[in-house]
């Protein structure tokens, strides 16, 4: 008798296994055989218009005898490969999501997939809205004073501590306000040169709209606040200058993948100092033009920029204009990133100054940087940047050569 | 009378010239062969299904064949004359839209396949090799590359050489993918900017059996974040940095003036 028991509990599970497999294999719940996708539709898609058609196939092992949408049949053949669409009405917000399940049944089995569409704006996945760069940098320059060549010329090691934070504040689906500062700091390792430290605050606001017909819009204003002898680390104790500024600017990416921008920037500066002679007064506006082009040539990625600087100072001599061009081309390889620079300034002032023996003075400035980066850590890079600047000029004091090694850290949080 | 014995002749000259017509040679002709090495699949061929599942059975293919693969499903599938090698992978459904000396047009609507590509050029002219997916199209140039499509999200990874992505919506985007990097494509947007992937990743995104990378397509959920987060930072990193630099350039240039101004002050 308790053999038999025994044996009828081996059979009753064995069955139950059996029940169960023949259960699975004769009529799964999702048969994976059967494909159901959308070529138009991802399982959650986004429209900006209120209607559509989504188009759907399905492919199966066994002849399709059965499909259904949100459990409304379709009229279709009996076949393995279908193919058919459904057009569709959108509300407008807060019911503006339809969904579409649609189901396949063959003779063995059956398959289900829902797909999801909403009226309006993809949600956009969630960034940290607060990002702080901070950069730590040791620069060698081998003319501290910027002397001409026939004079003696002083080295000095500096460092350089930039912070920059960065908050934005999303305003739409493709609008952003940002809300950033820049602090830098110098400090010279001889405290001959404390006058030199530079105290550079700046605290700005910039609204960037993403995507127009004409591509990135943005425009901004600030403040900026120059000081300099850092003997206070916080901050500069000899106020230098004062700047605020407005600007805006546009960015368009082309068709292969290259970019170009135009910008214009106008900033009043109030230097702190008061000239004796109010033809030397240094109180300016100043209107910049800029443009850049970013495009890869021979897997080199090309920058090339322009500026056109007009200074408006409240001093007859201090008035000038500067153009700038740069090109500069990088190559990552794989964690590491070479890049060459070359720039040219040339800055003209207005009027002739009889400081400087009556001539109308310019400066041109031509700066080579090597420089090479590498990436530490996905948020870390270090980098070694070798410039050689070179100014020639019509008044001899303004010429000088000068060569900076820089070792920089730069770590993202 | 004339008329009666000249219909007949040209009757059979019709049937003579559509007989010889290379299209319809090549139509009959088989392209190349497949290899189910594991699994199941289905074969559409001049609109006649046949299942198989013998392991090793080696089938001619013809151009227009319709292919659906199971579960735990290995194909393989040769080309004869450029010698380009198709992997398809589980719950795949693929399609040789047009195979010519030309190049090949194929289509993946839904599921996973590697190509092996031999060259770009045979005999010095240059062929294309393209994979039109739900959403986009893929250009392969002499190369081994995963490819990936569900729910219109198609995405490319490269293992060696070099290959193109571009969305059908917006096809003015093209996306370069170099060796060891990985693209994806939305309904409706433009292909994500080539990404370096990381090798754990690449072992996932390799594996045929792999299901939750098919249900998520190569970067699936999971991944997109693993892979897209420093792409973004990095992305941000150069932006930021970038302009950094100019407001920088622009801070030493604000205090140099501001050095000269102080010593007009004080000569």
């Amino acid at each position: 008798m308790k053999k038999f028991n025994r044996l009828m509990v081996f059979f009753g599970t064995v069955l139950l296994f059996c029940g169960s497999s023949i259960g699975f294999v004769a009529y799964s719940s999702d048969d994976p055989n059967i494909l159901i996708f959308s070529s138009t539709h991802t399982p959650e898609s986004y429209q900006k218009t209120n209607s559509g058609v989504i188009k759907l196939e399905i492919v199966s092992f066994e002849p399709i005898q059965k499909v259904t949408v949100n459990g409304n049949k379709q009229e279709l053949p009996i076949d393995r490969q279908l193919k058919f669409e459904i057009p569709y009405q959108l509300s407008d917000p807060p019911n503006n999501s339809t969904n579409f399940v649609v189901e396949a049944a063959t003779d063995s089995g059956k398959a289900q997939k829902a797909f999801s569409v909403t009226f309006g704006a993809k949600p956009r996945p969630k960034k940290t809205p607060f990002l702080l760069i901070g950069i730590v940098g040791l620069t060698h320059n081998d003319n501290v004073n910027s002397v001409s060549s026939d004079l003696t010329k002083e080295a000095a090691t500096k460092l350089v501590l930039t912070v920059v934070p960065i908050y934005t504040i999303p305003l739409a689906a493709d609008q952003d306000l940002v809300i950033k500062g820049v602090v830098l700091r110098e400090k010279y390792s001889d405290t001959d040169y404390e006058g030199k430290e530079v105290s550079y605050t700046q605290a700005a606001a910039q609204w960037i709209q993403k995507k127009t017909s004409f591509g990135e819009l943005s425009a901004d204003a600030g403040i900026n606040d120059i000081r300099l002898k850092n003997a206070n680390p916080l901050v500069g104790e000899t106020e230098t200058s004062k700047e605020v500024f407005v600007g805006g600017a546009l960015k368009q990416k082309l068709a292969d993948k290259s970019t170009w921008n135009v910008g214009l920037k106008y900033k009043i500066k109030d230097t702190i100092a008061e000239a004796l002679n109010p033809n030397y007064d240094s109180d300016a506006a100043e209107l910049k033009l800029s443009g850049g082009y970013t495009t890869t040539l021979a897997d080199i990625k090309t920058k090339l920029k322009g500026s056109y600087t007009i200074n408006d100072a409240k001093g007859l001599y201090m008035d000038s204009t500067a153009y700038s061009t740069s090109v500069k081309g990088s190559q990552p390889i794989d964690k590491w990133t070479p890049s060459l620079q070359a720039k040219t300034t040339t800055k003209t002032m207005a009027e002739a100054d009889p400081l400087k023996e009556n001539l109308i003075p310019y400066t041109t400035t031509n700066t080579l940087t090597a420089k090479l980066a590498y990436k530490l850590f996905p948020k870390s890079v270090i980098a070694l940047e070798l410039k050689m600047k070179n100014a020639t000029s019509n008044v001899d004091a303004s010429v000088f050569d000068q060569n900076l090694a820089i070792l920089s850290f730069t770590q993202i949080y | 009378m004339k008329f009666n014995i000249q219909m007949p002749a040209i009757l059979l000259l019709l049937i003579f010239i559509l007989c010889s017509s290379p299209d319809l040679e090549a139509s009959t002709q088989p392209i190349g062969t497949l290899q189910l090495e594991k699994g199941i699949i289905r074969i559409r061929q001049s609109g006649v299904d046949t299942m198989h599942s013998e392991q090793g059975k080696i089938l001619p293919v013809y151009n227009g064949d319709e292919f659906q693969t199971g579960l735990i499903t290995f194909v393989r599938i040769k080309l004869n004359g450029s010698g380009d090698d198709i992997e398809l992978s589980s719950q795949t459904f693929f399609r040789l839209s047009n195979i010519s000396a030309e190049g090949q047009e194929l289509s993946m609507p839904v599921g996973k396949a590697t190509f092996n590509v031999k060259k770009p050029r045979i005999k010095g002219r240059k062929r294309r090799f393209r994979i039109k997916t739900a959403n986009a199209l893929i250009n392969i140039k002499g190369s081994i590359v995963r490819a990936a499509s569900l729910d219109g999200v198609t995405g490319v990874f490269t293992l060696s050489g070099s290959a193109t992505l571009e969305s059908l919506d917006e096809p003015e985007v093209v996306v370069e993918i170099n060796v060891g990097q990985a693209s994806q494509a939305s309904v409706g947007e433009t292909p994500d900017d080539a990404f370096v992937v990381p090798p754990e990743v690449i072992k996932t995104i390799m594996d045929p059996d792999n299901q939750d990378s098919l249900t998520v397509v190569i970067f699936g959920i999971e991944l997109d974040v693993k892979i897209e987060k420093p792409a973004e930072v990095l992305e941000t990193l150069d932006t930021t940095l970038d302009e950094l630099e100019k407001e920088i350039d622009d801070a030493i240039d604000a205090a140099a003036d501001a050095k000269i101004k102080l010593i007009i002050k004080n000569p």
